[in-house]
């Protein structure tokens, strides 16, 4: 046979050497890159409890293993994005009239988010012969339509129930991927290295500003970013149009809230676009939208940073929403109708 | 399934090479039989439904062949014919039907789902039945579908021939293990990765910014646009060459050895000898089952020119329907026009050391403006990437638009003035940007290719164009294996950004 190439054959014990150390190399590799990720497990998937404080966690999937702790628990879900993580749950599930309200407010939740966590919440609860009384869908004008995170980064990929993806290429993603900076962050804010490392910093989504509320934002080069385009419009009214049909088709009441804005995130130039938003999704089903106030944003104590609000201000929505006696002006939060 | 995965790398290759050779111990039909079902599985991995698409195709060929090998002449010819054709409607209804109904409609065309791999065994196949009408070669099922399927090549090539890898697939010789093959195998596969992972990967997010600009109509600087279309013209070399060493690496630990499909084409100092060194197998397809029958260069001048850009036309067509891929192949076939006429009226003088820097000048800058018209996204795109070339696209940049922070650090930190920057490459080209790209021509002109390094010489049409690789050449040594070991340990931990080869859309 002459089917090997180098003209002068090496020795065989020589090659054999070779061939094997280059394949012990590549397991090697493998095998540490996976002990590492299931024991320090940066997007705590798998659960594991060596190492407790995780600064790239897969929220999508977290929100997941919450709802799966307890399934019969829940009889209504809120759909947001962090924003929504200031929603009183208790006060909702009140208002609502159910039991409790899973929260599936994700980093940057979108429709990508929402529709296929709906779908599988109407598919098992179906199966567990229960049903979803109501969705309490919380939507952002200035990130409605951009290019969602979903399935786009490690710490943001749905869970397989979720995304119909196969279960083995989910795990094996997380048992795989090679993330030095996030297994040096986790160990480093673990042992406390760093400063502050044991309150992991808020994921903020893209676009927002840093809670610096002492000083104007300045224009920085981080901060000079392209206006994000909304590349994917068409695609999430598209989403929006089918769960609000599922919801009928399910006999889900279903209630749609813009959340409220801050002048100093949001500038002038930026509203009539958002508006727009506004108005093709009231087209879709009824919505509630919560601007952005003057007086609002000039209450620095009504929000977390620049981004997102206070649990005061979700408060203020919920009562506003379903007519309860609230603080808020008269004038906060508007209902749009197709 | 990709190449650059590690589920590829660590479950299916392992799998499927284990499986191959001990099938093999008890019959090699069996083996030839299990590695095309491996392959198969490789494929639909990426679209199971798709799958069936080159079941049928290997299935409904493999009878043509043979009613084409089992008749008489005229019948043959017939049959070949029919064969060629149908082949060709298939490909054309997936990839081309909606390209020409939008001409007609007078609308953009919509992007074609064209399933994975289509565009290769069309050729693949179209080569096998002539072969088979020309030489009435004998073949049987086992062999027939491992030679198309062949994981190895099944995907973006190497366009593989019978008579190169039917009698390969024929030799019982072959089915025994061989360590010889598998260390170089290997070798050449982790070279492969690591132009595909560590060089052409790195390049993708600083070229994607202007030739998105460049869609959008936004201005850019002269020099950021030359510099996208040089770092373009890197990255496609990194990526499809480098995908071809990983197909001829990963052919090696079967025994099977594939031909090479590029010859450091950077080097070539005339578009003519880059085509030869370019996408060889594709090039060596286009000239038998299109130059030629055309009439080749036996017709005169006047019409080896038509022939010429008939040819580079219907290659750039090959590539996706799209008008900026035409627009390519007849630039390209233009000018081996030119370069033919310079030929003739040079005559056979041998150039000068300067002559020939000068032809590789004009090869690498009218290569690079090419590679400008085959990655825009359209000929709107494309007209805007060629005025910013030369310099009538450029307009003041709002600081508002900057898309590229890869200055950031530098500018913040004093090394580099923000005005220098922006006055030169705008705000989607980077000084890193700029040095990334020298780096990887550097490395494309000045280090010994994945063949020069390893003697690897299958299916090369001339070996003139070779560099001795001296102390570098591949031996199974301790530094070699730390090299590799240090190739695919780095590329290892890009694995999860999961980028498709840019050959695969093809």
């Amino acid at each position: 046979m002459s089917s090997s190439t180098t003209s002068s054959k090496p020795d065989r014990p020589q090659v054999c050497r070779y061939v094997i150390a280059a394949i012990a190399v590549a397991v090697a590799w493998l095998t540490a890159t996976i002990a590492a990720n299931i024991l320090i497990d940066p997007q705590d998937v798998f659960g594991t409890p060596l190492v407790r404080v995780h600064l790239n966690t897969n929220a999508r999937y977290g929100v997941f293993r919450d709802y799966e702790a307890a399934p019969e628990r829940y009889d209504a879900v809120l759909f947001a994005s962090s924003r929504g993580n200031t929603f009183d749950r208790a006060l909702l599930a009140e208002q609502l009239g159910v039991r409790t309200v899973a929260n599936f407010s994700v980093p940057f939740g979108l429709l990508t988010d929402h529709l296929p966590a709906l779908e599988f919440l109407l598919r098992d609860k179906a199966a567990r012969g229960g049903r979803l009384a109501a969705v309490f869908l919380v939507l952002d004008a200035d990130f409605f339509g951009q290019a969602p995170w979903t399935n786009d980064n490690i710490d943001s990929f749905l869970p397989p129930q979720m995304s119909g993806e196969s279960r083995f290429r989910f795990w094996w993603r997380y048992l795989t991927a090679f993330q030095l900076t996030h297994w040096r962050n986790d160990l480093r804010a673990l042992a406390g290295s760093r400063p502050g490392a044991q309150e992991p910093a808020p994921v903020r989504p893209p676009g927002s500003i840093a809670p610096t509320t002492t000083q104007p934002a300045e224009t920085s080069l981080e901060e000079t970013s392209a206006p994000e385009i909304r590349s994917d419009l068409a695609h999430q009214l598209g989403l929006l149009a089918r769960l609000v049909s599922l919801c009928r088709a399910h006999d889900v009441r279903l209630i749609i809230a813009f959340s409220p804005l801050n002048r100093q995130n949001v500038r002038d130039e930026q509203a009539p676009d958002n508006a727009r938003i506004v108005d093709q999704v009231a087209r879709l089903a009824p919505v509630w939208d919560f601007d952005r106030p003057a007086w609002l944003s000039e209450r620095a104590d009504l929000w977390l940073d620049f981004s997102h609000y206070s649990t005061a201000v979700a408060t203020m929505m919920t009562q506003r929403i379903f007519g309860a006696p609230t603080s808020a002006p008269a004038d906060f939060g508007q209902l749009r109708g197709p | 399934m990709l190449f650059n995965s590690s589920e590829f790398i660590f479950i299916f290759l392992p799998l499927a090479v284990t499986l191959h050779f001990l099938v093999a111990r008890a019959s090699v039909t069996a083996a030839a039989l299990v590695t095309t079902l491996s392959s198969l599985v490789f494929y639909a991995y990426w679209n199971p439904p798709f799958a069936l698409l080159p079941i049928l195709s290997i299935g409904l060929n493999f009878l043509l062949a043979r009613s084409i090998a089992g008749t008489s002449e005229p019948n043959a010819h017939r049959l070949m014919i029919a064969g060629v054709v149908a082949n060709l409607a298939v490909l054309g209804y997936f990839k081309y039907e909606d390209f020409i109904i939008a001409i007609f409609d007078a609308r953009a065309a919509r992007p074609p789902t064209v399933p994975l791999a289509l565009s290769f065994t069309t050729f693949v196949q179209i080569a096998f039945l002539v072969h088979v009408w020309r030489h009435r070669v004998s073949f049987d099922f086992s062999r027939y579908a491992m030679f198309v399927s062949f994981f190895p090549h099944l995907i973006a090539g190497p366009i593989v021939r019978w008579n190169e890898l039917g009698p390969q697939i024929a030799d019982r010789l072959r089915y025994r293990f061989d360590l010889n093959n598998i260390a170089l195998g290997l070798t050449i596969f982790c070279l492969g990765l690591g132009k595909k992972v560590l060089i052409a990967d790195r390049l993708a997010p600083h070229v994607a910014p202007v030739f998105d600009a460049a869609a959008r109509g936004e201005p850019i600087t002269a020099l950021a646009a030359w510099c996208a279309a040089f770092a373009y013209s890197a990255q496609l070399y990194f990526d499809f060459s480098g995908y071809c060493d990983m197909a001829v690496g990963l052919g090696l630990l079967f025994n099977l050895r594939l031909p090479i499909n590029f010859a450091a084409p950077f080097r070539a100092a005339s578009i003519i000898d880059l085509w030869r060194r370019w996408h060889i197998t594709l090039s060596r397809f286009l000239r038998d089952f299109v130059y030629v029958p055309l009439g080749g260069s036996n017709c005169g001048p006047l019409r080896r020119s038509c022939n010429l850009i008939t040819t580079m036309v219907l290659g750039g067509l090959w590539h996706g329907a799209n008008w900026t891929f035409i627009a390519w192949g007849a630039f390209n076939g233009v000018l081996l026009v030119l370069n033919h006429a310079w030929r003739s009226w040079r005559g056979p003088r041998v150039p000068t050391r300067w002559g020939r820097f000068a032809g590789w000048c004009a090869t690498f800058t009218t290569f690079a403006i090419g590679m400008t018209m085959f990655r825009a996204a359209d000929i709107g795109a494309m007209a805007h990437m060629l005025l910013a070339m030369m310099g009538r696209a450029d307009g003041p940049a709002s600081l508002d638009h900057i898309r590229v922070g890869a200055d950031l650090y530098s500018i913040r930190h004093g090394y580099l003035s923000e005005s220098f920057v922006r006055a030169w490459f705008g705000v989607n080209w980077s000084v890193i940007a700029t040095l990334s790209t020298l780096g990887a021509l550097g490395i494309a002109l000045l280090v010994p290719d994945t063949v020069e390094l390893v003697d690897y010489r299958e299916g090369e049409p001339h070996s003139d164009w070779r560099r001795a690789a001296g102390p570098l050449a591949w031996r199974p040594s301790v530094a070699w294996l730390a090299f590799i070991g240090i190739v695919f340990a780095s590329a290892f931990t890009f694995f999860w950004e999961f980028n498709e080869f840019l050959y695969y859309q093809f």
